[in-house]
């Protein structure tokens, strides 16, 4: 019985690979590609053409009435790819656009290194992760809901994420700047020990935890020229293989400059959790917040 | 139906009755009328038109001094540079001032004092320039390139890095804050305006930043930031952002807060 199960499985795999991945290759090595979608996968390699092509469990209903002729919406983006994507060259830029909102399948790209890439997402109902990984050049994320997780980036990157939230792992050679902001989402980020970084984490409301082997060297307070009324020490209150780190507390002192008591003190929200440090001595610049979420900065294993 | 109420009417419906109206009187509301006294005499207020012009001479005397006032309290001179005297007395809560303004002939004192905040230097252009006018046309080069926006960001960190300000790149820098496209270099340039909130012209800015900002994160740490300066109001934005409906719920969030905390809601 055992090897016509086999057989059978075998059989199944095959006709699944050969019947899935639809692909849309473009010539291009260089330029920056706008993707302008609710999701996708993003990964660089080394080649000299952009590849798209879908999930291979996506199921794909087909219309016998639509062979032969294209999908068009109202913004004028026509599905030219096949995918059910407007992809547009314009100059260095290649745009991606859908053409039908509504259940947009989630594109896998495989993206050469020296493209930089941009994805916008605007939309608060059709969010999808993002995943963005080996890419070597400017990466610039602007979304209203989508989550994103990102790996193996060297940088430049601009994150921003609303609602979502960010998990990043990065490699030894980082290019700076790199920034993420979240509003709702917390921020996870992994560094490897060899990383050299100006770290500056704030969280409003959230707390920030940090991993005792980055060995993050405090900037003195001194330097810190914002906040400087009402200052705190506060130790933070830290998890597993995460070293208590004392933190600048700002708030409110509960008094106004009349010196009538406000009040709400303490929970008026105008208390922020804030680390400036180093590791490794310093290097690139490493700008992490989030307004409601937590800040994790750990090491990578 | 047995209605008690109603056969109580029926049966006494005469003795209700028992009124009559008067008969009208049109002779004797004419004399009423006529006893009436006329109405009190209204004053006018005459004025000749010499008056007119006098108090116009008046008017533009005072709106003019008034502008003339408010423009040089402004302070705001492109020659002058600001930069942070970093070290030691950046923590000092003494009552120094807050910015020197250093000239050749003599030294003078400027700000009124506030509490810590980081001191600065101004200097005049006679002096030895710091090193900000060599760097201000990188800074500008970089912080317009629209292609990258992590260009603009690192232009950005490198101005809050050098230790160096100036008005006009501060001016550049709440421009950023409100045009650039990328939230995070707003947030970036917003931290530079923070350090110098203390400054008259720079807390101008900060509000004008928030009465047009149409980015949801700048909003949030504007009426953050905004709020915990007591020297500035902005109740006025703070009940425009909780009545537009557009406003994301977080930013409502944070402006309902400031007017709790100030009891004004």
């Amino acid at each position: 019985m055992k090897p016509q199960l086999a057989l059978l499985f075998a059989l199944f795999a095959i006709t699944l690979s050969a019947s899935a991945q639809k692909e849309y290759k473009l010539a291009k090595s260089s330029g920056k590609l706008n993707l302008n979608i609710s999701g996708a996968t993003v990964e660089g390699y080394d080649g000299n053409e952009i590849i798209f092509s879908l999930p291979e469990n996506q199921e794909d209903e087909v219309d016998e009435r639509a062979k032969g002729l294209k999908a068009f919406n109202s913004s004028g983006f026509k599905d030219n790819s096949g995918l059910g994507f407007d992809v547009t060259v314009k100059g260095d830029d290649i745009n991606v656009n859908p053409v039908s909102l509504v259940n947009q399948p989630k594109l896998i790209i495989k993206l050469p290194r020296n493209i930089r890439v941009s994805f916008s997402n605007n939309s608060n109902i059709y969010q999808d992760t993002v995943i963005l990984k080996n890419l070597k050049t400017e990466i610039d994320v602007s979304v209203t809901g989508n989550d994103i997780v990102l790996i193996n980036n060297v940088g430049p990157m601009n994150i921003k994420t609303l609602h979502g939230s960010v998990d990043a792992s990065f490699p030894t050679n980082l290019t700076g700047p790199i920034s993420i902001i979240s509003v709702h989402g917390h921020v996870d980020v992994a560094l490897p020990v060899s990383a050299k970084a100006s770290v500056e984490a704030i969280s409003n409301y959230g707390k920030i935890y940090a991993a005792d082997d980055l060995k993050i060297a405090i900037n003195p307070v001194a330097e810190q020229k914002t906040n400087i009324t009402g200052l705190n020490i506060n130790k933070v209150v830290v998890v597993k293989r995460v070293q208590s780190l004392t933190i600048k507390k700002t708030e409110t002192t509960g008094e106004n400059e009349d010196g009538n008591t406000s009040s709400f003190g303490d929970d008026v929200g105008i208390n922020a959790e804030s680390l400036n440090g180093k590791i490794n001595g310093g290097g690139i610049d490493l700008i992490l917040k989030s307004n409601h979420g937590n800040i994790y900065i750990r090491e990578k294993k | 139906m047995n209605d008690p109420i109603k056969d109580f009417v029926d049966q006494h419906r005469e003795d209700f009755d028992h009124l009559e109206a008067p008969l009208f009187d049109l002779a004797g509301l004419k004399a009423k009328l006529a006893q009436n006294p006329t109405p009190e005499k209204t004053r006018v207020l005459s004025i000749k038109p010499a008056r007119w012009v006098a108090a116009a001479a008046v008017l533009l005397v005072i709106a003019s001094g008034f502008w003339f006032f408010n423009r040089t309290e402004g302070a705001k001179k492109p020659e002058q540079h600001l930069a942070i005297n970093k070290g030691k007395n950046a923590k000092k809560t003494d009552a120094k001032p807050l910015v020197k303004v250093i000239t050749n002939e003599k030294k003078q004192v400027q700000f009124a004092t506030q509490k810590a905040v980081p001191r600065v230097k101004k200097y005049s252009l006679k002096n030895q320039l710091p090193p900000i006018a060599q760097l201000d046309p990188i800074f500008n080069k970089q912080l317009n390139d629209s292609t990258s926006s992590s260009t603009r960001l690192a232009a950005v960190l490198a101005i809050k890095k050098s230790g160096f300000i100036s008005y006009d790149l501060l001016d550049r820098l709440a421009n950023t804050i409100q045009n650039d496209r990328n939230s995070n270099v707003r947030l970036a340039a917003l931290s530079i305006l923070e350090k110098y909130q203390q400054d008259a012209h720079v807390s101008n800015l900060l509000v004008k930043a928030l009465n047009h900002q149409d980015d949801p994160m700048v909003q949030l740490s504007l009426v953050n930031l905004l709020g915990r300066m007591q020297h500035i109001k902005i109740d006025e934005q703070l009940y425009a952002l909780v009545n537009d409906p557009s406003t994301m719920e977080a930013v409502k969030d944070e402006a309902y807060q400031i007017l709790l905390k100030e009891n004004k809601f």
